[in-house]
């Protein structure tokens, strides 16, 4: 019986080909057998440091370190928790006491604003190794631990913190088996399963797309082609760095690749190596595929939908001439083997008939195992149930609105709850609300979605702060963590200045990135006297959101 | 599109990027960094460079030219007015 498929493919290509690159970024590569030397050495350091098998969080960016740890956790019976430097020490904050003080790999040097959430006797520091060579070296009087450690089985393999809609994060579990399950599909999909193929390695690790490329480039013997958040950020860096990759499957999310494609020069002659283009984390539109063929004539597109408590995906379609011929939004494609897409009336359960709409619920043997202690929106979400042909498997009910045509083709819609997909990212709109109303001086906040050119642009605040008894706004109770606020400071003579609305819009955007993801501090603030209520007494959204539609759209 | 004056070019292009960045005060920082301010990132950025294209038919490659010549509200017109 193999314990953990994932780990033991990944140990098959290191004992077939060592020299293999698993990885490389910028000027560091890890072959396939520094990648399982290297994981053995954590995996044996942490065994030395820990007895338990609670998760372990992995800290860090788009380096080696990190995925040499994921696979080194994985060995030491421990599941990982991806958490990426970028995040604010305060949602980093909010994960740890969520794991209740968890044993912390550091790939990246921990900041002063962490330290209080991380006992110095729990952490491994391995962000001072520069090379794989060199932390194998510094580990290696420990032993190895032996296959029967491993996380297996329903053990949890990763927990991906997301959105959630109290304002805190929530964690998904995600099994052995469910990775098991995912990897055995992913190697059916063209390219892929010629192995030894490179990857496009975009997404940040916390982000749970990036185990498209973790998993189906390092079980097949392909190579992972990091790309770190600052050369993303520059264009012209990014492309030289494309341009000499040799990238052959490109993963990543739809707004990535519109990024990409306002260049001209991002074609098949910069990437000539590219076979098949994978998408997934929001809706692919019309003119980004329909770009991508032109550009790309030899690449194949496909859309893929899952989401995060689902593995990653489970519908593929390539998107074809037919499909763009269609004015109706791109398909999701069919289920994979194992995964049976249920239409369900969104109030009562109840199935649908074929061709209408309701909300997607996914059976099948990729739906994860809840969320992290927290049985009560477990419950709400997950069931159990049985495929067709008896198999008993789990069931999540997605809250994503959708139908299946007849040929079995799933088609998304929207959603029927505030949580939404912002450049991929998902997003609980509650969430943000709960971290502006969290600022002080703010008294009421509703942020809406601003859609333009069939998708979401950017979110839009609309705030009201705390008022004196006069009605006039209490701008001094506004107080921003940025060093450098100007809107809220008293002018020496006991009375406050009115901040411009620039001054206060700023310092809203640095108190809030203090507290959340950069993607999900909204673009836009607008501060309005009073909330519109609809006639239950409720914010009025719809009337917020139509004020803030686009006016050249 | 040629005869357009610099006027109109310059209203056209408040508008966008008002809308963009979604903030009307683009209007009165004409010289201040748009990243800087927080009124641009870099999907923000995309976007401007989509609609400048669809607006005038003036692209403009993300690769050919450096954030410092194209980061405020005055540069980007420049840059705009330079390719009409």
């Amino acid at each position: 019986m193999v314990l953990n498929a994932f780990v033991e493919s990944v140990e098959t290509q290191a004992a077939i080909a060592p020299w293999a690159i698993a990885f490389e970024a910028d000027s560091c590569c890890m072959t396939y057998g520094e990648l399982s030397s290297a994981s053995n050495a954590i995996a044996a350091k942490l065994r030395e440091m820990t007895s338990d098998r609670f998760p372990v969080v992995v800290f860090g960016h788009k380096d080696f370190r990190m995925v040499a740890s994921f696979l080194g956790c994985l060995k030491s019976g421990h599941a990982f928790v991806p958490v990426d430097v970028e995040l604010p020490a305060s949602r980093i904050g909010d994960i740890l006491s969520q794991l209740d003080s968890p044993f912390v790999v550091c790939a990246a040097p921990l900041s002063g604003a962490l330290a209080p959430y991380v006992a110095t006797d729990r952490v491994l520091d391995i962000s001072g190794f520069s090379d794989p060579a060199a932390l194998i070296d510094a580990f290696s009087g420990c032993g190895v631990p032996a296959s029967d450690t491993w996380v297996s089985g329903e053990e949890t393999q990763y927990i991906i913190f997301t959105s959630g809609s109290t304002g805190k994060p929530k964690g998904i579990e995600i099994s052995a088996n469910n990775v098991c399950n995912f990897m055995q599909w992913v190697r059916t999909f063209p390219a892929v399963r010629e192995g030894g193929q490179v990857f496009l390695d975009q997404p940040p690790y916390s982000f749970d797309l990036s185990e498209y490329e973790l998993v189906g480039a390092l079980s097949t013997g392909g190579r992972l082609h990091a790309v770190s958040h600052e050369l993303t950020a520059d264009t012209r860096s990014l492309f030289a760095d494309l341009a000499k990759s040799d990238v052959s499957v490109w993963v990543s999310t739809p707004s990535f690749a519109d990024l990409c494609l306002v260049d001209p020069s991002f074609s098949e002659s910069m990437l000539p190596s590219v076979k098949l283009f994978l998408f997934c984390g929001e809706a692919l539109r019309h003119a980004t595929a329909a770009a991508l063929r032109e550009r790309f004539p030899h690449a194949i597109v496909a859309n893929t939908y899952g989401p995060t408590e689902s593995t990653v995906a489970v519908t593929y379609c390539e998107i074809g001439e037919a499909e763009l011929a269609s004015d109706a939004p791109l398909p999701a494609g069919a289920p994979r083997p194992g995964t049976e897409i249920r239409i369900c009336d969104p109030e009562t359960g109840e199935p649908c008939a074929t061709g209408d709409s309701g909300e997607i619920v996914i059976v099948g043997d990729t739906v994860a195992k809840g969320y992290y202690r927290n049985p009560e929106k477990t419950q709400k979400a997950f069931s159990q149930s049985s495929l067709c042909d008896g198999t008993q498997v789990r069931a999540y009910r997605t809250g994503d609105a959708g139908h299946v045509d007849e040929q079995g083709v799933l088609h998304c819609e929207g959603r029927f709850d505030s949580l939404i997909k912002l450049h991929g990212f998902r997003i609980e709109l509650e969430d943000v609300e709960e971290n502006i109303r969290a600022l002080r001086g703010v008294k009421q906040a509703c942020v809406v979605p601003v859609v333009h050119k069939e998708s979401i642009a950017y979110l839009k605040a609309f705030i009201v702060l705390q008022k004196h008894p006069d009605g006039t706004p209490a701008y001094e109770e506004f107080e921003s963590d940025a060093a450098d606020c100007a809107a809220c400071c008293d002018n020496g003579e006991g009375k406050v200045e009115v901040p411009s609305k620039l001054d206060l819009e700023r310092s809203l955007k640095a108190s809030l990135a203090a507290r959340i993801p950069e993607y999900m501090v909204p673009r836009r603030f607008a501060l309005i006297d009073e909330m519109p209520l609809t006639p239950n007494g409720k914010i009025d959204r719809k009337a917020l959101a139509a004020s803030s539609r686009c006016k050249r759209a | 599109m040629a005869t357009m004056t610099h006027e109109e070019v310059e209203e056209k292009m408040l508008d966008m990027l008002e809308e963009v960045c979604g903030d009307e005060e683009v209007r009165d920082h004409r010289d201040e960094d748009l990243f800087e301010l927080g009124s641009l990132d870099s999907m923000a950025a995309v976007e401007l460079l989509v609609d400048i294209e669809d607006e005038f038919d003036v692209s403009i490659a993300p690769t050919e030219v450096e954030r410092e010549e194209m980061n405020t509200v005055n540069l980007i017109i420049e840059q705009v007015e330079k390719r009409l």
